[in-house]
This record gives C-alpha cells, sequence and structure tokens, in this order.
C-alpha cells in the first residue's frame, strides 16, 4: 500500500526552456558548497601560519599557532557534509580500500586523511613543550590527559628541541603543497567534469586555490580579532597589518582571475552562453551581485590600509569588515559555482532555481550547524592548548636561513 | 633519537598496519578480477528476474485472445527489419509471476518499498484488465503535436466523444467491427450531443423539459424524430425563424449526436390530472391519432413523436399549422384538414395531460415509417 | 561484501596472518603489502575466469557487443517505453527519476527554437504523477498552434565506451561489461552522485529511497537471457532497436547498415552507443 501515496523525500526545482528530467533533482546541495568553502579556510588559515612557521615572517608570530588550531578545527569538520551528504555514508571507507584512482574522488580521502596526519603532527610538535608544561601543572584527569597527549615523555632538552624543530619545518613544509593541492584539488573535483559547462574550465583549481587563501586569511584576521576582544588584549597592529596586506594581494589575484574566467566565457560566447546570462540574471542573481559587490569593497577598503596606514583604533574596524565581507563573498563565490553550476542545465537550453530547505539533511540548519562546529570545536581548543604567544620584540630578528624558532620557551606558561 | 619520537614513529606504524590490515580485510573478494570493480556484481544483476515475459508467455493460457491478436492490426509484424506491433503487455501490463496468485517468494531486494511500489500490481498476481480504453487507447492514437503522421490518431473528443473505444473497436484485433459501429454510430453520442446542447436548454430546458408551453418538450422523444425535425428546420421544408436559424450550422453528425442525447434523457410526467376530451375529439383520437400515436400517447414508430406529456400550446399550435398548411407532412396535414378549432384545442389538452408512464408503452417496431407499412 | 568466504582461496585469517606478520616488518612493508594484495586479487582473477558461465549460465559476456538504436521519425510518444522501464526495473513512479523518457521538440512557426517537453514538467502533462493505471501521458498543448514540425526523441544511457561517469566513481561501483553495458554495483554505491554531475546526457539519477545512484542497464538481467530491453520489448513502433553488433544480421546491424545514424553529443569524446535517427539539430 505504500505505493499509492506519493512521499516527497525529494525536492524538485522548477526550471525554464530544456533540462533533461532528471536534472531536476539537483546532485548536490548546500553541503557541497559548505564543504569546499570550510575546505578553502583550512588551507587559507594553514598557509598563513606558514607565513611565519616556514618563511620567517616574524610580523606574523602572535597569529602562527591559532592559526594551526584555527586550520585544524576547521578540517576535522570537513568530512561532515560529504558524509552527511553520501547516500550510504557507512559504505565511505570503501574509497580508502578500494580507491577507484581515475575519480578525482579517490584520492581525496587520502589526501585529506594525509593532511589531517600532517596537521595534527605539526600541531604536536608546536604545542608539545606546553602540554608538558601543563601536564606537570596539573593533576588528576588532566595529568592524564597531557600525559596520553606527550607519549609519556616530557622531554625538553636541548636535544629533543632541537628534534622537535627539525621535523616541525619539515612538516611544514610539506604542508604547504599539501594544503595547496587538496584546495586545488577540489577544484579539480569541479573543473574536470566536461558535463558542466559552468564549471569546465582550466582555471578552476587555480580559482579556488586563490580564493581558499583569501578566505583563509580573511578568517583569521576575524578571529584574531574577535579572540582578542574577547581575551581583552590588544591587537597587535604589525600583526594585523600583515595579514590584511596579505588579504589584500591575494584578493587582487582573486579578482582579476575570476574576471579575466568570465571575460573569456563571454568573449568566446560558446553554445551555453545564452543560458549563463539567464543564470546570472535568474537564479544566481542575488548570490553572484554579492560575491562581485563585496570583493570590490573589501578591496577599496584593504587598498586603503595599505595607502593610508591607519592606526590601532582604524585598523581594527576597517580590517573587520574587510574580512567578514570577504567571508560572505567567498561563500556566496562557492555558492554560485556548486550550485549554480547545477542550475544551468546540461542541455545548456535551460536554467533551474534551486531553493535549499530550511531543515532536513541538505536544510540550511544544518548548514549552519556544520559552519558552526568548528567555532566551538576551536574555542576548546584554545581552551586546552593557549596559542597566544607574546608580540616579537621588535630588534629581534629571525636568524638568516634558518627557520624561526616555533616554540616560545620564554611564554608564559 | 629522543624518546618522544621513536614513541610517535611507533605509533604512526601500528596505525599504518592497521590501516592495511583493514584494507586488506574489508576488500570484496571479486574485486579486481576483471578490474575495479566486483565481478560478482555483474552477476547479481544479471541475475534479476524479467518482468515483461513476452506475447508467446500469455498464449499459453489466453489461446483465443492471442489468436484475436495475431491475425489483427496490433500483431507483431517486422517491418523493415523493425519489430512493430502490440504486445500483450503494453496493456495488460508486465506479467511478472502473473499466474503465480497470493505473494511470490520475495527475494532480499524486494523488501525495498521501491520494488513493492512499482511491481505492486505484479505482487497481486492478476492480470490488469484496462477498464478505461478512453485513457488507454489515446496512448498511441490521440492526435497530439509530435506523432508521425502514419500513425492512426484521431481527435478522440471529437472521434467518439466519451464514447468507450471497445464500444466499436475490439482490442485484440482493433479494426472496426461493422456491426457495432452501424448501431453506435448511427445512433449519435449522447455525451457528444449533451456538450453540443447548450443553445437548445434555453429554449427547451437542460432537462429537455420546456421551460415555455410553446416549445415542445425534447426528453425521452424518439431519436429518429428529433433527426427528421432537425434536419426539415436545417433544409428549411420546416419553418421556425428560431429552429431554421439555429439548424442551419448543424453538421449530420451534429444533429445525430443531439437527437441521441434528447432520446436518452427521461421523459417528464404531467403532474395534472388527465383531461376528457368531448365525443368528436376522442373519435377522432380513436380513429385516427392512435393509429400512429399509441394508445397512450407513446408511439411505436421512431419517426412517429410521443404525444404524451408533450407541451399544449406546442401541440396546438402544430395541429393548426399543419391544419392551415403552413406545416406539411402527408400524413398529419390530411388528419388535421378535418380537425375543428375545438377538436384542436381538446385534442391538445388531452394529449397534454396524458401521463405516458402510467400505461406500459407497446414493443417498438423497426424504423420504418407508418405510411410506409 | 557479501561473498561467501568459500570461494574465495586466500580466506581472512590468512589474510589477517599475513597482516599480524607485516606489523614486525613494520611501516617500510607498505610498499610490499600494496604489491601482495594486487597478487591475491590475481589470483582470484584466474580463479573467476576459469569459470565457463560466468557471469549467467549459458551467456558468455566476450562473445557480445551490444548496440541500440533510436528511429526518432517512428517514436508515436506512447511512452509504454518509459513506463515499461519504471515497472521492469523499479524506478521510482515521480517525474524526476528516469532511466529512459521520452522528450517532444515542437517548432512552432515564427519561433526560432524549439519548444521541448519532457515528463518532468509536471505542470504540462496530464497525470504525469498518476500510478500505474494512468501512465505519463503527453498532452495536446499545441492544439490551437502552428507546427513548422515536432517529434519525440527517446532518451536513455548511452552506454558510451568512454563513460565519464566511470571515470569519476571514487569506489569503482559502476563499470563498463565486457559486452559493452555501463552497470552500477548498488550493493557497494556510496551514493556521491559524482556519477549523476559527470554524466553529460542526465542519464543518471539519485534513488533517495536506496541512496545510491541508478540508470538504464539495458536490462542486463533480460538480454544475458537472450530477450531484449523491456522498453525494446514493448515499443510497438519500432522506434526502438537492439541488438549484438557482433552479429550481422541482428536488427542493431541491420539499422546501422541501412540508416546514417548520428550520436549525442558527440563533441565531448564518449563514444555512445545510442544510435539515433531523425533527429535534429536542436536535440541534445
Amino acid at each position: 500500500m505504500i505505493g499509492l501515496f506519493h512521499v516527497p523525500w525529494f525536492d524538485a526545482s522548477p526550471f525554464n526552456g530544456y533540462v533533461y528530467p532528471n536534472e531536476t533533482i539537483l546532485p548536490w546541495s548546500g553541503l557541497i558548497v559548505v564543504y569546499p568553502y570550510i575546505t578553502g579556510l583550512v588551507a587559507g588559515a594553514f598557509i598563513a601560519s606558514s607565513f611565519y612557521h616556514v618563511f620567517g615572517m616574524r610580523q606574523f608570530r602572535p597569529v602562527a599557532r591559532f592559526a594551526l588550531l584555527t586550520a585544524f578545527s576547521f578540517m576535522v569538520f570537513v568530512p561532515v557534509p560529504l558524509l552527511l551528504h553520501l547516500g550510504n555514508p557507512e559504505r565511505a571507507f570503501e574509497a580508502m580500500i578500494t580507491p577507484h584512482w581515475s575519480s578525482a574522488f579517490a584520492a581525496f580521502s587520502f589526501a585529506a586523511s594525509f593532511y589531517v596526519i600532517i596537521l595534527m603532527l605539526e600541531i604536536w610538535f608546536a604545542f608539545r613543550v606546553d602540554a608538558v608544561a601543563l601536564g606537570k601543572k596539573s593533576r588528576g584527569f588532566w595529568k592524564m590527559f597531557y600525559g596520553v597527549l606527550t607519549l609519556g615523555s616530557d622531554d625538553v632538552s636541548e636535544n629533543a628541541l632541537y628534534y622537535d624543530h627539525r621535523w616541525a619545518r619539515g612538516l611544514a613544509i610539506i604542508g604547504i603543497p599539501s594544503a595547496t593541492l587538496l584546495h586545488g584539488y577540489v577544484g579539480f573535483v569541479f573543473g574536470s567534469l566536461k558535463s558542466r559547462e559552468w564549471w569546465s574550465t582550466d582555471l578552476q583549481p587555480l580559482i579556488f586555490l586563490l580564493s581558499a587563501v583569501v578566505s583563509g586569511v580573511a578568517l583569521l584576521i576575524f578571529l584574531y580579532i574577535v579572540a582578542s576582544w574577547l581575551r581583552r588584549t590588544p591587537v597587535d597592529e604589525a600583526c594585523l597589518r600583515g595579514l590584511a596586506r596579505a588579504l589584500l594581494w591575494f584578493l587582487v589575484l582573486v579578482v582579476a582571475i575570476e574576471g579575466l574566467e568570465y571575460l573569456t566565457m563571454f568573449y568566446r560566447s560558446q553554445e551555453g552562453i545564452t543560458a549563463i546570462k539567464e543564470l546570472i540574471r535568474g537564479p544566481i542573481l542575488v548570490p553572484f551581485s554579492i560575491q562581485w559587490a563585496f570583493s570590490l569593497l573589501a578591496l577599496i577598503l584593504l587598498a586603503s590600509v595599505v595607502v593610508f596606514r591607519p592606526n590601532g583604533p582604524d585598523l581594527v574596524p576597517v580590517a573587520l569588515v574587510a574580512a567578514v565581507l570577504v567571508l560572505i563573498e567567498v561563500f556566496a563565490m562557492r555558492w554560485n559555482v556548486v550550485i549554480g553550476g547545477q542550475e544551468l542545465s546540461k542541455t545548456m537550453r535551460g536554467v533551474l532555481s534551486y531553493s535549499p530547505p530550511l531543515l532536513g539533511r541538505d536544510g540550511i540548519a544544518t548548514l549552519v550547524l556544520i559552519l558552526g562546529a568548528p567555532f566551538v570545536f576551536l574555542s576548546i581548543l584554545v581552551w586546552v592548548f593557549p596559542p597566544w604567544e607574546p608580540a616579537p620584540r621588535r630588534e629581534t630578528k629571525p636568524a638568516p636561513g634558518r627557520l624561526a624558532p616555533v616554540l616560545s620557551v620564554e611564554s608564559d606558561n | 633519537m629522543p624518546k618522544h619520537v621513536v614513541r610517535l614513529l611507533v605509533l604512526l606504524a601500528a596505525f599504518a598496519v592497521i590501516a592495511i590490515a583493514a584494507k586488506i580485510y574489508f576488500v570484496p573478494r571479486s574485486y579486481w578480477v576483471y578490474g575495479d570493480y566486483r565481478a560478482k556484481s555483474v552477476s547479481e544483476i544479471a541475475s534479476d528476474a524479467p518482468m515483461y515475459r513476452g506475447s508467446k508467455y500469455c498464449q499459453s493460457c489466453h489461446h483465443r485472445e492471442f489468436s484475436e491478436w495475431s491475425t489483427g492490426v496490433h500483431r507483431i509484424m517486422r517491418m523493415d527489419g523493425r519489430r512493430v506491433g502490440v504486445i500483450c503487455e503494453d496493456c495488460h501490463g508486465p506479467a511478472g509471476r502473473h499466474p503465480l496468485v497470493g505473494k511470490p517468494p520475495l527475494v532480499a531486494k524486494d523488501t525495498h518499498e521501491r520494488l513493492m511500489d512499482a511491481r505492486y500490481n505484479l505482487v497481486t498476481g492478476k492480470m490488469r484488465v484496462p477498464k478505461n480504453s478512453l485513457a488507454l487507447c489515446p496512448q498511441c492514437h490521440q492526435k497530439i503535436a509530435g506523432r508521425p503522421a502514419m500513425m492512426p490518431q484521431v481527435v478522440m473528443s471529437v472521434h467518439a466523444g466519451k464514447q468507450q473505444c471497445i464500444a466499436c473497436h475490439n482490442p485484440h484485433t482493433p479494426g472496426i467491427v461493422f456491426p457495432a459501429v452501424a448501431k453506435e454510430m448511427l445512433a449519435g453520442l449522447p455525451a457528444t450531443g449533451k456538450a453540443a446542447s447548450t443553445q437548445c436548454a434555453a429554449c427547451h430546458g437542460a432537462s429537455g423539459t420546456s421551460i415555455s408551453p410553446a416549445f415542445p418538450n425534447l426528453a425521452g422523444q424518439h431519436r429518429a424524430y428529433l433527426v427528421a425535425a432537425l434536419e426539415d428546420y436545417k433544409t428549411g421544408k420546416r419553418k421556425s425563424a428560431i429552429m431554421n436559424a439555429v439548424a442551419k450550422p448543424l453538421k449530420k453528425r451534429d444533429i445525430s449526436n443531439l437527437a441521441a442525447y434528447f432520446a436518452s434523457l427521461p421523459r417528464q410526467t404531467p403532474t395534472t390530472p388527465e383531461v376528457t376530451a368531448s365525443t368528436d375529439a376522442r373519435k377522432a383520437q380513436e380513429e385516427a391519432c392512435q393509429n400512429c400515436h399509441g394508445g397512450n400517447g407513446v408511439s411505436q414508430f421512431a419517426s412517429v413523436p410521443d404525444l404524451a406529456g408533450q407541451k399544449e400550446a406546442y401541440l396546438a399550435n402544430a395541429l393548426n399549422a399543419y391544419h392551415t398548411g403552413a406545416r406539411r407532412e402527408s400524413l398529419m396535414s390530411r388528419v388535421a384538414h378535418y380537425l375543428t378549432t375545438t377538436d384542436i384545442k381538446e385534442l391538445a389538452a388531452y394529449y397534454a395531460h396524458l401521463s405516458a408512464a402510467a400505461k406500459t408503452p407497446l414493443p417498438r417496431h423497426a424504423e420504418v415509417r407508418p405510411n410506409e407499412r | 561484501m557479501s561473498d561467501s568466504p568459500d570461494t574465495n582461496p586466500i580466506n581472512r585469517r590468512s589474510f589477517l596472518k599475513l597482516a599480524g606478520a607485516t606489523a614486525a616488518v613494520g611501516a617500510t612493508a607498505v610498499e610490499a603489502l600494496n604489491a601482495l594484495v594486487e597478487k591475491a586479487a590475481a589470483s582470484v582473477a584466474t580463479e573467476a575466469r576459469g569459470t565457463p558461465s560466468f557471469p549467467t549460465p549459458g551467456y558468455d559476456w566476450t562473445k557480445h557487443r551490444w548496440a541500440f538504436g533510436v528511429d526518432s521519425n517512428l517514436c508515436a510518444g506512447c511512452l509504454a517505453c518509459v513506463e515499461a522501464c519504471k515497472l521492469e526495473n523499479g524506478v521510482p513512479k515521480d517525474p524526476h527519476h528516469f532511466r529512459t523518457w521520452v522528450e517532444r521538440y515542437v517548432y512552432l512557426e515564427g519561433e526560432q527554437s524549439p519548444r521541448v517537453d519532457s515528463e518532468a514538467n509536471a505542470g504540462d502533462i496530464a497525470a504525469s504523477n498518476a500510478r500505474f493505471v494512468e501512465p505519463y501521458r503527453y498532452d495536446d498543448r499545441y492544439a490551437d498552434k502552428k507546427l513548422e514540425k515536432s517529434f519525440f526523441v527517446p532518451k536513455l544511457c548511452n552506454h558510451c565506451s568512454r563513460p565519464p561517469c566511470v571515470q569519476v566513481c571514487p569506489v569503482g561501483a559502476t563499470y563498463r561489461t565486457e559486452d559493452g553495458v555501463v552497470l552500477i554495483d548498488q550493493d557497494y554505491c556510496i551514493g556521491c552522485r559524482y556519477c549523476v554531475q559527470a554524466c553529460p546526457y542526465g542519464a543518471r539519477y539519485f534513488n533517495e529511497q536506496l541512496g545510491v545512484a541508478d540508470k538504464c542497464t539495458w536490462c542486463y538481467h533480460r538480454i544475458t537471457k537472450g530477450l531484449k530491453p523491456a522498453c525494446v520489448e514493448v515499443c510497438c513502433h519500432g522506434a526502438r532497436v537492439f541488438g549484438d553488433l557482433n552479429d550481422p544480421e541482428s536488427d542493431i546491424s541491420r539499422f546501422l547498415r541501412d540508416n546514417r545514424v548520428e550520436v549525442l553529443k558527440p563533441e565531448i569524446g564518449t563514444h555512445p552507443n545510442v544510435y539515433y535517427v531523425g533527429i535534429d539539430k536542436d536535440v541534445r
């Protein structure tokens, strides 16, 4: 009797023009918008942390370890939207035991696991001394906790620290290409599909990578300002200015490359151009406008930071607003790519319009929860491992040709 | 190497070993036999039971239908290397495990709701006999945009109205069944007639019972008489300003349908008591009228109208018209010639108040006009 | 995952022993182990290849090369094929999940591009959500318009020789058989829908109830038993043709000899195996 009643367990999208009937249910929902967004934040935050850890830019020292924790806490939640989205999540492990290497997805589980391990190791080396110190101070459960974390070793001798430095540096050097590849590869997941006109571009990995860096740096600016405000400590001006400047240059690259991409698309005017115009005028008009308006607004704000060099009280709000604009803009861009790409029919003669449900697996509520979870996790992490380090003294400079000290032995713990 | 680094390496090695062991344990055995997939899934998919069994399968029990079908235009033919023809399961649905009554043994996959849903008709084990041919046949034969011209197709509403296709066509061998068509098609289609009758209803009432004493009731009137009347109005043989204008655009098919519709409606029984006519009028009725119009005002002849319960003024007008020669009909003109004004008045009143339903009508004869008998 | 251990020459215990042994060897043995795994798989392969009745009794998949033909000139848009497919294969009955469907192209006088209808256009199709007794039906909404031309085009999976859907499956749950049919292993599919995205023809859909991708199999369970796919079986008009390219007298071989055929979207290099006759430039 079940068959006599229609149970709507899917949402079909309305459409204009000619679309294949199976297309009316978008295969990838908002969850797959969140996935590259979070991955991007991870990659961006990690690269920001490596400004200090690898390239030895000492002005970024106050946020370096915090950036690592940020990257980690977001990375933990990268698989969540993916697993939630799977029809049979309990079979996800098959991608690891029988990876089908011609698929862009097959490598993901390995790349992501590898990257998580790298990230965990790097954090472990960065915080080992702190954990040892914290373990000595605490008792009971926490003593055991830190004991397990330090693998039962409280060795903070010169020799041990030397090893730590070498490992941390090596990991960071592996980490940068991993982070870059991880996100460039997310672009490849979309760009490699010849069935989707909106995705199928050689620039897709590059666009994803650059916008990832932009969003990660913006996240770091945002979190750093908010955290400083919560901790009632002043924001380190040199660090923030450095971050703002990095954000500006990466944003310039993003806008330029995306602009070129659209220019090429419209200039070539291939088969799907009519439908693409309809797509931009119709279903993705709002996110598309947000993407471009907010990018340009953020560009202007950040340029003013570089040109007018505002200090303390002026710099913080400008940077904060720019960071939030960029965070929203990148999310809109992800939406335009993931949802927009599917709203443009494979026939290139029709346009669908997807509206996300409020509740349910693909619902807006779920997306908000997934996006909020890393912040909660991060605050727990920050509580367990205080990452804050004092701003470097102006006169000290990193030793040339050597890795800047990852650890601050003289820090207040 | 410091203690913690050694321990870390051991931890990583242990992790790697566990991961590889898990991989070896969980990989399905038939994976990589033929390629990057589970070879066993091929035989799993191939082992599904077919649902559509083909017409040969039906033949073993349904001989009669099969032989009807295999000689008709719906049979399977080889045309230009293609197989053309309507198979049993096109209309009757997939046979599946059809003769099997009761629940068939379930295989693991069948427990899925999707299969129960999709094979709902199959699970019962009963053959589907389409009841509504008007919903089935148009699937191929309704004239719509896109259908190739060589496909025999009609606009159903015009071709048959609400009439079922199987009234004239045997679905197993759907050439036209001529005896059936002669009867049905000549009779007209009441449903189609009803759709066209809105104009008539203005005067003759929606139920065929007129709103004015001057307009005749049509409900239950003889179909052939109604056809003749409309045709006479159409040609102008019978004169009425309104009816000539109304009947002019009507086609033969429309007339037939309208007549069929009004003939199919129930006749109105007068609520007033019967009146007695004077001797003269009764004599005329007994000697002349009832020969054709029946003793109870219900005619035995299809082309002769029933008079019982007809509108009084209309009857009087009609007799007057025959009397004066404004309306001509060989028999009626002669009869009416001898009637007096009083006779006409009394006869009209008599028939108008006569209840046809009270008496059993005589059996109706074939369509022969009385003067041809 | 449901493989019975008795068909397996190397059982789980010995694998575990192997695994245990490698623990001693340590992390450096990863490469060696991978080689071992492949060796083990290869030995299974030899055994399975030796079985003559694979995949079904009396059927040798190396002896066939299936292909499909569609003559759009003959299609009357009766949708018997769509209904049959849904019943034969347990496809959800709503107008958004199809293994095969039929599109209608209508060129109206004075319009530049055709109007394309399909079953998904529920608002336009009478009884589109109806049950079995009231199947999908095209209406005649162009009755009062002047047509230049109009025709139906049946669509289904093209069983491409270079299938993009198989390329992108992360777990190998979809593959191309040796007789040229692209199948989905629904007991192994994780439901990521990457293949649904990758198919340029919209031939795949996601079955929400089972959480797996689904698509046309050319009724693999029928063709391996010598039957025709259900849609071909029920097609009254000869618009669908199916057969074995290895047999020169098969319907499809004749179809390809007698007609000049084309395929859909040839420019994207998928090498489809569904051949069309009588379609128009606007058919995608």
